[in-house]
C-alpha cells in the first residue's frame, strides 16, 4: 500500500431538487491504494453510489454540483476533459454495476462487448481481441468460453452474466476497480463465488478496488479497509479490523447490532435501527444520525461531530461525540 | 418445432387471404353503391337511353351486382384483374406501366424522411429537453400538421416558379436521363415525405430517449466509448422496433396519399390512375388497382412482423423457449 491511487478530499455533491439542493455526499475524504480493497457501506439512499459514481468521474459537472479533489495518480480527475476522463475509463478505471442482466447489452452477443472493450487499446486487431475475450471469458469461471462467447445476456444465468460483467470491466487490467453492490441481485451461493473472483483478480492484478455494499457481512469478508457512509457523510472509517469488531460511532454499532445472528442464540435477537435517514434537503443540524441514535447526547443535536482518529488507534476515525466504549464492543 | 413454424406461416397467409378478401368485398359493394354510371359518364349526356343500356351490357353492367362481384373474384383467382371500361386495357398492364412510378415515388419519400428523421431524433434524444429538442419538435407538428399538397404547392411556388431548380409539373422517364428523372420525382418526394418524417422523428426519439436511460448506456460509457458508438452501437439498435411498425404502417397509408401528391405533380403513378378512375366509376379498374394496394400493405407490415426477430433476437428466442434462464 505505497503511492495512493485515488485520492478523495472533502468532495461535495449536490443535485438541484425541485425543493431545493440536495446534499448526496458531503465532505467525504477517502484514499485506495493499488492491491487495496476498500469498501464502502451504508443504507440505501446514503450517498454511497452517488460517491463512486463521482469519484470514477461518471457523474460530471454537468450533473452536479461538485466541489473538493478527486485526484487518480495524482491527475485532477475533476478538472480534466470529457475525452481526458473517457480515455481513462475501460482502460485504468472500470466498473461493475449492480444488476448484470440491465448492464449487458440485450442484443450484441457478451464476446462481442468484451471484444469491445479490449478494442479500445488501438494495437489490439479483430483476431485477437476475440482470442483474449475467450481467455477472459475462461479466467472469470464461464465454462465453454467458446461457445458462450456468441450467447446473449438473456440466455445466461444471473452468476455468468455477472462474471461477463467482471471480465469487461477487468479486460484491460485496469489499476481501479469500482463494484456497486456487484452481489445485491445474485444469490447467495452465486454471490460467495463472484466475491472470492474479485479477491483473486485484486491479488492477481494488483487491482485497487472499491466495493460499494450494504451488507456488511461481504464487506468485512471481502476488503481490508472500510468507510462507513450515513446520509452522505462518513461516520467511520478504518481497517476492516478495527471497524468491524470494535466500532466506536453509534451508527456503526447500531448497524452490526441489527444482524441477525446464529451464533449468538435466542438472547441476542437483532436490534432494528428505529426512524428513517434524514431528509438531505433539510438535514438535522448536528450529528444526522442523532435522530435515530438511542445514546444521543445533547452535543450532538446542534453540532456536526467532526471525524478524527482514535487516541489509540490513529488509523481508525469515527465522527461521534457520545462513541461505543471500546470495552463494551463485540 | 419445424411443424409449429409451418403452422404459422400457414396461419399468416391465411390471415392475409382473408383480409385481401375483405378489402375487395367492401370495396366492390361500396362502389355499386356510388351513384353514377360509367356507361353514361363515357357517352356524355348526348347519347340515348338505347346506346346507353347497349354498352351496359357489353361492360357487363346489365348483371346483377352478385354476378358481376362473382364474375371479377373468379377472374382476380386466376391472375385476371379485368379490364379498364375506358380504355379496354387490362388492369394488369396498367399497373405494369404505372406502379414503378409510384413505387419509386414512395421509396424516395422514404429515403428522405428517415435520413432526415434519424439524425433529427438522435440529437433530440440526445438533447432532450433543450432548446434545440423542443425546435426539432416544434419543426416535427408543423410538418405533422401540413397537408402534402399544401407543401407541394409551397415547394413549386419556391423552388420551381422562383428558383426554377425543378419542373413544377410532369414527368421524365429514366430513359430521359437520370437528373431530369429525378428532379421530376425530388419534389413529390418531399412533398410525400412530410407527415413520415415527423412520425418517425417522434416513434424514434421516443424509444430512444428510453433506451438511453437502460443501464447498459451507463455501462457503455463506462467502457469509455466515444457518444457516437454509444449511440450507434448500443442505443439505436434496441430503440428500432417502434420505428419499423411505423414504418409499415405509413408506407401503407402513403399509397392512399399518392392520389393527391401525383394529381397536383403529373406524375403517372398508380394514384394518379385511381383518381381518374374513381371519376370514371371505371369499377373493374379501381377495384385491381384497391386490391393491388392493399395486397402491398399487408405484404409490408408482414415484412416488418418477419424483421422483429433480426432487428432483436430476444423475440425470437422468447418464442422458442418460455421465459428464461434467470
Amino acid at each position: 500500500m505505497s503511492e495512493p491511487l485515488l485520492q478523495v478530499r472533502d468532495l461535495v455533491v449536490e443535485f438541484r431538487t425541485a425543493n431545493g439542493p440536495l446534499r448526496a455526499v458531503d465532505g467525504v475524504s477517502l484514499d485506495v491504494a493499488r492491491g487495496e480493497r476498500v469498501g464502502i457501506v451504508g443504507e440505501s439512499g446514503s450517498g454511497k453510489s452517488v460517491l463512486s459514481r463521482t469519484a470514477m468521474g461518471l457523474l460530471g459537472r454537468k450533473d452536479a454540483r461538485i466541489s473538493g479533489e478527486i485526484t487518480f495518480r495524482g491527475q485532477d480527475l475533476l478538472a480534466m476533459s470529457d475525452k481526458q476522463r473517457r480515455d481513462l475509463w475501460g482502460r485504468e478505471i472500470a466498473m461493475v454495476f449492480q444488476d448484470p442482466l440491465s448492464s449487458l447489452h440485450p442484443i450484441t452477443p457478451v464476446g462481442q462487448q468484451i471484444v469491445e472493450t479490449l478494442r479500445r487499446d488501438p494495437a489490439m486487431d479483430k483476431t485477437k481481441a476475440r482470442a483474449r475475450a475467450i481467455e477472459l471469458l475462461d479466467m472469470v469461471g464461464i465454462p465453454q468460453a467458446e461457445r458462450r462467447f456468441r450467447s446473449r445476456a438473456h440466455e445466461l444465468s444471473g452468476g455468468m452474466r455477472q462474471r461477463v460483467m467482471i471480465a469487461i470491466a477487468v479486460a484491460n487490467s485496469p489499476s481501479l476497480l469500482f463494484a456497486d453492490e456487484p452481489t445485491t441481485a445474485l444469490d447467495v451461493t452465486v454471490q460467495a463465488r463472484i466475491l472470492e473472483l474479485f479477491d483473486e483478480l485484486c491479488r492477481e492484478l494488483s487491482i485497487g478496488l472499491v466495493m460499494v455494499s450494504h451488507d456488511l457481512g461481504v464487506v468485512a469478508r471481502h476488503t481490508d479497509a472500510v468507510s462507513v457512509m450515513y446520509a452522505g457523510r462518513i461516520s467511520e472509517q478504518g481497517t476492516v479490523d478495527d471497524v468491524l469488531r470494535s466500532p466506536r460511532m453509534r451508527y456503526t454499532s447500531a448497524l452490526l447490532a441489527a444482524i441477525p445472528r446464529i451464533d449468538h442464540g435466542r438472547r441476542a435477537l437483532p436490534q432494528p435501527i428505529g426512524g428513517l435517514p434524514p431528509d438531505l434537503v433539510n438535514p438535522p443540524a448536528g450529528c444526522r444520525f442523532a435522530p435515530r441514535c438511542a445514546h444521543a447526547v445533547a452535543a450532538c443535536a446542534d453540532q456536526v461531530p467532526p471525524l478524527e482518529p482514535a487516541a489509540d488507534v490513529p488509523g481508525h476515525a469515527f465522527a461521534c461525540w457520545n462513541p461505543t466504549p471500546t470495552e463494551v464492543a463485540r | 418445432m419445424n411443424r409449429t413454424r409451418l403452422l404459422r406461416v400457414g396461419l399468416k397467409v391465411l390471415r392475409l387471404a382473408a383480409v385481401l378478401l375483405v378489402v375487395s368485398t367492401l370495396c366492390f359493394f361500396s362502389l355499386a353503391l356510388l351513384p353514377g354510371d360509367p356507361a353514361r359518364l363515357m357517352l356524355g349526356d348526348a347519347a340515348t337511353a338505347d346506346a346507353v343500356a347497349t354498352l351496359r351490357a357489353q361492360l357487363g353492367l346489365d348483371l346483377p351486382t352478385m354476378e358481376r362481384f362473382g364474375h371479377w373474384i373468379g377472374g382476380v383467382l386466376q391472375g385476371d384483374l379485368g379490364e379498364s371500361y375506358r380504355t379496354g386495357q387490362s388492369v394488369t398492364e396498367i399497373l405494369g406501366e404505372r406502379a414503378p412510378v409510384t413505387v419509386e415515388l414512395i421509396v424516395l419519400s422514404q429515403v428522405i424522411a428517415l435520413g432526415l428523421a434519424v439524425p433529427a431524433a438522435i440529437v433530440a434524444a440526445h438533447r432532450r429537453r433543450t432548446g434545440t429538442d423542443r425546435a426539432l419538435s416544434l419543426w416535427v407538428f408543423t410538418a405533422l400538421s401540413t397537408p402534402d399538397f399544401v407543401v407541394g404547392v409551397v415547394l413549386i411556388w419556391i423552388l420551381s416558379v422562383h428558383l426554377g431548380w425543378f419542373p413544377a409539373n410532369g414527368y421524365a422517364p429514366w430513359s430521359d436521363g437520370v437528373g431530369p428523372h429525378l428532379s421530376s420525382l425530388i419534389m413529390p418526394a418531399i412533398a410525400l415525405a412530410g407527415t413520415s418524417f415527423a412520425l418517425y422523428q417522434r416513434v424514434l426519439r421516443a424509444d430512444l430517449v428510453e433506451t438511453l436511460r437502460q443501464d447498459y448506456i451507463e455501462v457503455a460509457r463506462a467502457k469509455g466509448l466515444s457518444l457516437t458508438r454509444i449511440t450507434f452501437r448500443h442505443a439505436l439498435r434496441p430503440s428500432l422496433l417502434g420505428l419499423s411498425t411505423q414504418i409499415g404502417v405509413t408506407v401503407g397509408m402513403l399509397i392512399g396519399s399518392t392520389v393527391v401528391v401525383e394529381s397536383l405533380f403529373g406524375l403517372p403513378g398508380i394514384g394518379d390512375e385511381l383518381a381518374g378512375a374513381v371519376t370514371a366509376r371505371d369499377y373493374v379498374e379501381v377495384q385491381g388497382l384497391v386490391l393491388v394496394i392493399a395486397t402491398c400493405f399487408v405484404l409490408v407490415n408482414a415484412l416488418v412482423d418477419v424483421l422483429y426477430p433480426v432487428i432483436d433476437p430476444r423475440l425470437a428466442s422468447s418464442r422458442r423457449t418460455r421465459g428464461g434462464a434467470r
